[in-house]
């Protein structure tokens, strides 16, 4: 019996992805491997997600230092109902 | 907003659906405060230091979120959260207004209310709402793959709310936060720039 019976194909891959992030970057492959040969599409997702966060892991970080500090800009200083 | 319970909100938003008035403009304030709180934590972040005044935008968000079912808002951290998601709409809706006006558009109408739409004097411009609108999208579709994903991202990149405040807000552990918030990113950034 599979130990995390309910959980979706999404949920399922959460859990491989942050598997795969607390290994060794030299197990991960194997790990990938493992994965596909389980479930071959949900593995070539887990590859295309390890290999996006190895790219940039910090994207968010980043684009947030991109487009929020203009972006805040537009947001209202004052209480639309009572004014200034 | 401490000074109100979990009850007294639940029966606000009760008496909002009702019809009442005075509840409208009173979860308004509560609402008000909280995109505030997180809307100024993040201009300090980040250093948005312009003015505007966006009535309607705010006045949207808001009455999108008070659409909701108010058993879903259960506590001030929830709060937090529907405060993020209101914060997302009112910055992903101005890059669309901005990014039409640039195209000399106005085919594409981003308010709901009837209220006039902001002057374009601030905010965010040119790749700036770009960006953002593109984010937006994104966000939109990873809801339809995980919506809890999509609310992690909300009350992190939208709100700069912490890992733990996040974890509080959406009544997970701040594990599934952290896991949520990394693969969410990975996806965001294949989607985005890939």
């Amino acid at each position: 019996m599979s130990p995390e019976p309910a959980l979706g194909p999404r949920r399922r891959l959460g859990r491989l992805f942050e598997r795969a992030l607390d290994l060794p970057h030299e197990e991960r492959p194997g790990f990938v491997e493992a994965a596909r040969r389980e479930d071959p599409e949900l593995g070539a997702e887990l590859e295309s997600l390890l290999a996006s966060h190895a790219a940039a892991p910090d994207y968010l970080e980043a684009l947030a230092g991109k487009v929020l500090p203009g972006a805040l800009g537009a947001f209202p200083t004052r209480h639309p109902r009572t004014g200034p | 907003m401490e000074k109100h319970t979990r009850g007294t909100v639940t029966r606000l938003l009760d008496e909002v659906r009702r019809g009442d008035r005075a509840a409208l403009d009173e979860v308004f304030d509560l609402l008000y405060d909280e995109i505030q709180g997180l809307a100024q934590r993040q201009r300090r972040r980040w250093g948005g230091n312009h003015t505007l005044d966006t009535t309607a935008l705010v006045h949207e968000a808001y009455l999108k979120l008070v659409g909701q079912d108010p058993l879903d808002v259960e506590s001030r951290a929830h709060f937090c959260a529907l405060a993020a998601r209101a914060i997302r709409h009112i910055l992903c809706n101005y890059a669309r207004l901005q990014r039409t006006q640039k195209r000399g558009g106005g085919l594409e109408r981003v308010t709901l209310d009837d209220r006039d739409p902001p002057a374009p004097s601030a905010g965010p411009v040119g790749e700036q709402a770009e960006l953002l609108a593109a984010l937006d999208h994104a966000l939109e579709r990873l809801e339809d793959l995980d919506s809890r994903q999509a609310n992690v991202v909300e009350c992190r990149f939208f709100g700069g709310m912490t890992v733990q405040e996040t974890a509080t807000a959406l009544g997970v552990s701040p594990r599934t936060v952290k896991r949520d918030w990394a693969i969410a990113q990975a996806w965001l950034h294949r989607e985005l720039e890939g």
